[in-house]
């Protein structure tokens, strides 16, 4: 697939210069005049091909630098097995067409015996059958559980499915095998429900010590009979329900345990293949940009109105008494002892809006060369993200990439098929997303093709390594004039996101080629701690001529290693 | 051999025609539509004395403020380098039907090229203004999103959302039309030749020309044509061309439409796909004296006339006024001895009228409200308000661009529903405070529509006021106001009955609609419609409102619906009016059922369970709802572990919990609903009061479903295994029962109890009944040990549950 640059595109822009003349003779001459007009109208015709033609070969000869270029569909496939109609879902009294199962999907999981089981907003879960179908034409439908407040997560557990509603963790079984879950057994409840819509509840995921972990949403502006329901610091003047922005656990023997606080709308929760757990985060008041975040007992995020609770039996944070607001995120670290970094920022806009869903590519190769990394849901933006991590100091850090947009609209869950491809559950209801869907399920593919990207960043002690999917072209990849650096941070503030602030253009000294032609090691300064280094590669080529697919990646470097790896 | 010849010379031929065609002389809508073929009309040549900028140089009164030129600053980094110095060399070759003149011709041939790199240099000296793109959640902005755009997405939009009604059809693109307009419709049915309709004054009305664009692909990238497109008005503040309110990702579609980039196609293109148009770049040698020297002849040019560029003055030719229309030279004589605007004869005898008008406007007179009206009319002229909008038997949007106006759903509800309003009479129409936010760009009540009202920024900031004074000062009798007296009097269930007898048919109220209906919501009116115009447009819609498809419902001057308030006329529209215009009404009945068909759960054959938020005083934030099939309901508090809430009748509505998102408490449709105490468990030791068991030793386990799926929930208190689950008796009455296993006291040696308060403040019946005050009977086996806690006359009825296996109590209502 050589450049989008097809005849048919140019010949109708040609077509749209000469319209007018057409229209004008199509209309005015009676009937008459007939012959002598399609005489004409076919004239026209010919005409446009040679111009159209004409001017093909000049765009090619325009753009023979750049002949090779390649889109994500090249290399992953958007398989539809069902979408919505576009509708404005942000409007306050949104209704979804009549007599439509609403497959507003808030959760997914594969079953056993191959089914795909998918939660939906709306309060059920459905089996779908024939997923992996190509095209999927025989997809069926079966309801297996109905009447859950807002599931917003999926997990098969110990045989039988489990999901966070908005008020309680639940197993749903189905004790009479026929296939209709009848009872839904209460795991763990408690947490603060005031009743205001931005109280969402996501979950649960498994770690590796068999605990299942779940992330609560602030509330967001509680209406007084809702602030009577919520916890106040005094000290720190926050107020929200008991352990709203914590993220908890349910330990095997039941217990309900708050661990980390300190999130906005983490919507998304996700295990890397070592078995740790990690959540995404969405930009807003004290949270600068989307951002990915290792679950561990005692941290401390960001957003700090899920301090309420901190004096709460159970709290694993120490008490603060005053909570910085207008600091440069290094700089806030350094003053409030519990914040801790993410393990990676997503820059806004550049690597979504709104980020979601948490997935480990566990498939071996299968879902192309990304085995092990993470990926990211994003929500406004319709795509899905990309994150490399790598442990420095016994800490996560790593970077982030753009991966694959374009679906039909936001990206709200992921999860593996058998064969490696990832099924993409959709919903942009009360918000906007750049698909006008307004939910739906796709499945990605890879086609096998190898694309030209950043597979990894490493931090080292100087710079950076860059592990490149293909092997690259010594000569662009050699040349320092291949990369463009920069690092910004963000400012730790009450107000909603950050700009990207203190940022500096860095100087890449050198660019070493691996032997094996499939890493550069770059010597780059100034290096800082905490910022978001931005790597730029657009000069590199592969040994075939092809450019990077995304040339742009974003290293947060929390941590400098003290030697070379 | 010799026809393949010809072939080729008539192709030749034809793009060469082509090529010599493009339009010489200025194009001004306004002037082409409706004043070409009235030269001697004065109006014609005062819409180009200011669209053309000829005010700009020869001064005149306000009136005719000229409309100025797109500005300048940065101009050079954000339109192409090469089509900036072609446009100079000739700008009606570059862009045919352009209104800037041809200036450089005053500079020497041999100095042009040297002139064109210094006015270059200056352009590109400073940075193109860029409008602020916020992003958030709400607002989807693809990082670089210019270069995501998609063709076939921007060709779609390009001829929905109302370019093509001043800019250029294209052929290319599929129109899925509706069906005729009422127009056509009108003319098909009377099956006459043209020139008969035409002496009925029914002809088809006349194509409307399109304003020529540029060639997209020389002048902009996508990244500065997304920009433009966006925000308008900061590169042309005569706003002529309006903001179609595009969303980023909107722009960006339509760029690459325009420019014909394929890039970008059906899959959105890739980040490191860069723009190939980027050779916009701000020049990085700033050569400082050739930036003066642009500068310098910018000033000479007279540029600075038009278009406001920093501190340079503009250079002004003799006032209107002053000039002679017989004289030898000047701008309509074409001695190249000014600017060169390439003019129609028709176009220089319009100018040569309205300047002899202006001569001899001194001995002419006219009444203030005509000149108001008159000024109007002309702003719409200028702004081209009449390629949508009709007013006065004017304008409207040309019939070849009807098929393109249409409504989301494609349904054939008339002109109305697909077309821009006529502006007739709209200033007693509309409240002004709406035609203002209307013309703001923030009023829409027609989202159904596909076309776009666009926002004409400040130039139409007087323009909601001045509809108003005019069409005031042009009242008629038919929108007389009804005296004041029986305006106050109305009433709101007369009103909402009315609604059901034919408004909602077609108009959504409070956002509710029956399916498959499109129309204008009718709540809160008041906000844009005057009472006069609603009350006039009740009696007679036809009479405001021609085609209008609303039918009327006072024909004769007398009600259809006789048997409300007694048909009385001016009562029924007073009514109408104050429940449209009340938010805390009960919805028309229609709307209410058409909502309940969708949303609302009616159990038929097996309970229905909804896990939801209910009001606080009900089962609240926890609850679990449970409607049966018998039409007896309850809620239940998972979080308290108490039933907290049954009722009669309808159940509940879903939509508020599955769909809307502000998660609004469910509140039960039915009726008889009666509340439960607030807490439920007491414990007390041996010779104590009763004290209610704390919540933390409450435990909600969940509930699994029976053969006929009625819920049992299973909870603990205080250690006590609890299965609670309610179903109808056989004296169709609520039965709860209870199964009670042994508490867990391998911890403690402390004897437990766990009593149930029935309800507090009941009145004995007998030994194993009582009532409440909202007549719930409660009835309790024999030999159940119970106690009543009195208070006065009433008391509080508990039983004890621990040690009981099981216990039934019924609840009767």
């Amino acid at each position: 697939m050589v450049s989008n640059d097809s005849p048919i595109h140019c010949e109708r822009t040609f077509l749209i210069l000469l319209g007018n003349s057409v229209s004008t003779s199509k209309r005015q001459h009676g009937k008459r005049f007939q012959p002598m007009l399609f005489g004409f109208l076919r004239l026209l015709v010919t005409s446009n091909l040679i111009v159209g033609i004409i001017f093909v070969a000049n765009i090619q000869s325009l753009h023979a630098d750049n002949a090779i270029k390649f889109a994500e569909s090249d290399f992953y496939r958007m398989v539809t097995i069902t979408t919505s109609q576009a509708s404005d879902s942000r409007a306050k009294n949104w209704k979804p067409a009549p007599d439509s199962l609403v497959l507003e999907a808030s959760g997914l999981a594969k079953l056993p015996d191959g089914r795909l089981a998918v939660a939906i907003r709306k309060g059920e879960v459905w089996f779908l059958s024939n997923v992996y179908d190509d095209p999927p034409n025989n997809v069926g439908y079966h309801r297996f559980a109905s009447s859950l407040h807002e599931p917003l997560g999926l997990l098969l557990h110990q045989g039988s499915l489990v999901t966070v509603q908005r008020t309680e963790m639940t197993r749903m079984l189905d004790k009479d095998q026929d296939d209709v879950c009848d009872e839904y057994q209460t795991m763990a409840t408690g947490w603060g429900v005031t009743g205001n819509y931005h109280e969402y509840a996501f979950g649960p995921e498994a770690d590796s010590d068999g605990n299942l972990w779940l992330t609560l949403n602030l509330g967001l502006g509680l209406k007084s009979e809702q602030k009577s329901a919520a916890l106040t610091n005094s000290t720190l003047g926050f107020s929200q329900a008991l352990w709203r922005g914590w993220g908890m656990i349910v330990k095997p023997d039941g217990q309900l345990l708050p661990m980390c606080a300190g999130m906005r709308s983490p919507s998304g929760l996700g295990n890397n293949l070592n078995g740790d757990v990690f959540y995404s985060d969405q930009q807003g008041n004290w949270v600068a940009t989307n951002s990915l975040h290792h679950l561990r007992k005692g941290a401390f995020f960001h957003h700090p109105e899920g301090l309420a609770s901190i004096n709460q039996p159970g709290s694993t944070i120490e008490p603060v008494s005053e909570v910085p607001d207008g600091l440069p995120f290094p700089d806030a670290i350094q003053k409030l002892s519990i914040l801790k970094p993410p393990a990676v920022w997503l820059p806004y806009k550049k690597v979504g809006q709104s980020a979601t869903d948490i997935m480990v590519d566990a498939s071996d190769g299968k879902f192309g060369p990304f085995a092990g990394q993470i990926f990211v849901g994003e929500f406004t933006q319709s795509s899905i993200n990309r994150v490399y991590l790598e442990k420095i100091d016994g800490e996560y850090q790593g970077a982030c990439f753009p991966f694959r947009e374009g679906f039909a609209s936001a990206v709200l869950r992921m999860e593996q098929g058998t064969d490696g491809s990832v099924f993409a559950g959709l919903s942009n209801r009360g918000w906007s997303s750049l698909g006008p869907a307004s939910y739906g399920l796709q499945r990605l593919v890879w086609t096998g093709r190898m694309p030209m990207e950043m597979k990894e960043i490493w931090a080292q002690p100087d710079g950076f390594e860059i592990v490149f999917t293909k092997t690259v072209d010594k000569s662009s990849a050699a040349n320092v004039s291949s990369y463009q650096l920069t690092s910004h941070t963000y400012r730790y503030h009450s107000q909603y996101g950050s700009d990207d602030i203190l940022e500096k253009q860095l100087d890449v000294s050198k660019a070493t080629v691996s032997e094996d032609g499939l890493r550069v090691r770059l010597v780059v300064s100034p290096l800082r701690q905490y910022f978001v280094h931005t790597l730029d590669a657009s000069g590199v080529r592969s040994t075939d001529g092809e450019p990077l697919l995304h040339s742009d990646g974003y290293y947060t470097l929390n941590h400098i290693p003290n030697q070379d790896r | 051999m010799f026809r393949r010849l010809v072939n080729v010379l008539v192709v030749v031929f034809f793009c060469l025609s082509q090529y010599l065609s493009a339009r010489a002389e200025p194009f001004v809508a306004g002037f082409d539509r409706f004043y070409k073929e009235k030269t001697s009309d004065p109006t014609g040549g005062r819409v180009l004395l200011t669209e053309l900028n000829c005010t700009a140089c020869h001064s005149a009164e306000k009136d005719l403020k000229p409309k100025g030129g797109p500005s300048l600053s940065g101009a050079g980094n954000r339109i192409r380098p090469d089509w900036i110095a072609s446009y100079l060399r000739s700008p009606s070759h570059e862009k045919g039907g352009g209104t800037m003149p041809h200036m450089l011709h005053l500079v020497p041939e041999k100095d042009r090229d040297a002139a064109i790199h210094s006015l270059l240099a200056f352009l590109s000296s400073e940075d193109a203004e860029e409008p602020k793109i916020v992003a958030s959640g709400g607002s989807p902005v693809a990082h670089e999103f210019w270069l995501k755009g998609d063709i076939a997405r921007g060709q779609t939009l390009y001829h929905q959302a109302g370019c093509i009604a001043c800019h250029r059809i294209d052929e290319a693109f599929q129109v899925q039309k509706t069906g005729p307009s009422d127009l056509e419709r009108k003319i098909a049915s009377l099956n006459m030749e043209p020139d008969e309709l035409e002496e009925l004054g029914l002809a088809l009305p006349k194509d409307v020309q399109p304003i020529p664009m540029s060639k997209m692909a020389s002048k902009y990238n996508l990244r500065s044509l997304s920009m433009f497109l966006i925000a308008p008005h900061l590169v042309r503040p005569a706003g002529r061309m309006p903001s179609l309110k595009l969303q980023p990702h909107e722009a960006a579609d339509l760029a690459a439409y325009l420019i014909g980039n394929s890039v970008a196609s059906s899959e959105p293109s890739q980040s490191a796909a860069k723009d190939p148009a980027s050779d916009i770049q701000k020049s990085h040698d700033h050569d400082e004296v050739l930036v003066q020297h642009g500068k310098t002849l910018l000033a000479k040019l007279a540029c600075a006339n038009c278009h406001s560029i920093a501190d340079i003055k503009p250079v002004m030719s003799k006032p209107l006024k002053e000039l002679r229309l017989n004289a030898l030279r000047g701008c309509l004589n074409e001695d190249n001895s000014g600017p060169i605007f390439g003019l129609t004869e028709l176009q220089k005898e319009a100018i040569q009228a309205s300047i002899k008008a202006i001569h001899a406007e001194e001995s002419t007179t006219k009444s203030v409200a005509n000149r108001k009206a008159e000024g109007l009319a002309f702003t719409m002229l200028q702004l081209n308000c009449y390629a949508c909008h009709e007013r006065g038997g004017r304008g409207g949007v040309g019939p070849k661009q009807w098929p393109f106006f249409e409504n989301t759903q494609q349904m054939d509800i008339g002109d109305e529903g697909r077309m821009p309003p006529p502006l007739d009479h709209v200033g007693r129409k509309l409240q002004t405070s709406w035609l203002q936010s209307v013309l703001e760009g923030k009023g829409n009540v027609r989202p159904h529509f596909r076309a776009r009202m666009p926002i004409y920024s400040d130039h139409v900031k007087s323009l909601a006021a001045a509809f108003v004074e005019v069409d005031a000062a042009h009242g008629s009798d038919d929108t007389k106001p009804s005296d004041e007296k029986t305006a106050r009097t109305f009433d709101l269930n007369a009103g909402r009955e009315l609604m059901d007898s034919g408004c909602v048919q077609c108009h959504a109220f409070q956002t509710e609609s029956i399916p498959g209906t499109i129309g204008i919501d009718i709540a809160d009116i008041g906000k844009r419609v005057q009472r006069e115009w609603f009350e006039a447009f009740l009696l007679n819609p036809a009479s405001l409102k021609k085609n209008t498809r609303m039918p009327t419902f006072f024909p004769d001057g007398k009600s259809s619906v006789p048997h409300v308030l007694d048909g009385d006329v001016r009562l029924q529209i007073a009514s109408l009016w104050e429940y449209l215009n009340s938010k805390d009404v009960p919805l028309p009945t229609k709307l209410e059922q058409s909502r309940s068909l969708l949303f609302e759960l009616v159990p038929h054959d097996a309970p229905i369970v909804l896990r939801t938020f209910m009001e606080s005083k009900s089962a609240g934030t926890y609850a679990i709802a449970v409607g049966l099939p018998e039409k007896m309901h309850y809620a239940f508090d998972a979080h308290q572990v108490r039933l907290a809430e049954i009722w009669k009748g309808k159940f509940l509505n879903a939509q508020g919990t599955w769909f809307d998102r502000s998660a609004p408490p469910a509140i039960p449709l039915g009726s008889d609903r009666v509340l439960l105490p607030s807490t439920s468990f007491y414990s007390r030791k041996p010779k104590q009061q009763f004290v209610p068991i704390d919540i933390n030793r409450l435990r909600f386990h969940g509930y699994r479903l029976d053969s006929q799926r009625i819920p049992i929930f299973r909870y603990s208190v205080d250690g006590f295994s609890i299965e609670d689950s309610i179903r109808l008796d056989s004296e169709q009455a609520l039965v709860r029962q209870f199964k009670v296993s042994d508490a867990d006291t391998s911890n403690t040696s402390e004897v437990r109890s766990v009593w149930l308060l029935l309800s507090d403040n009941v009145v004995q019946i007998d030994k194993e009944t009582a009532s409440t005050r909202s007549s719930l009977k409660l009835q309790i086996p024999a030999g159940v040990e119970h106690q009543r806690i009195q208070h006065g006359e009433t008391s509080d009825w508990m039983i004890l549950l621990s040690g009981q296996k099981a216990v039934e109590v019924h609840y009767r209502w």
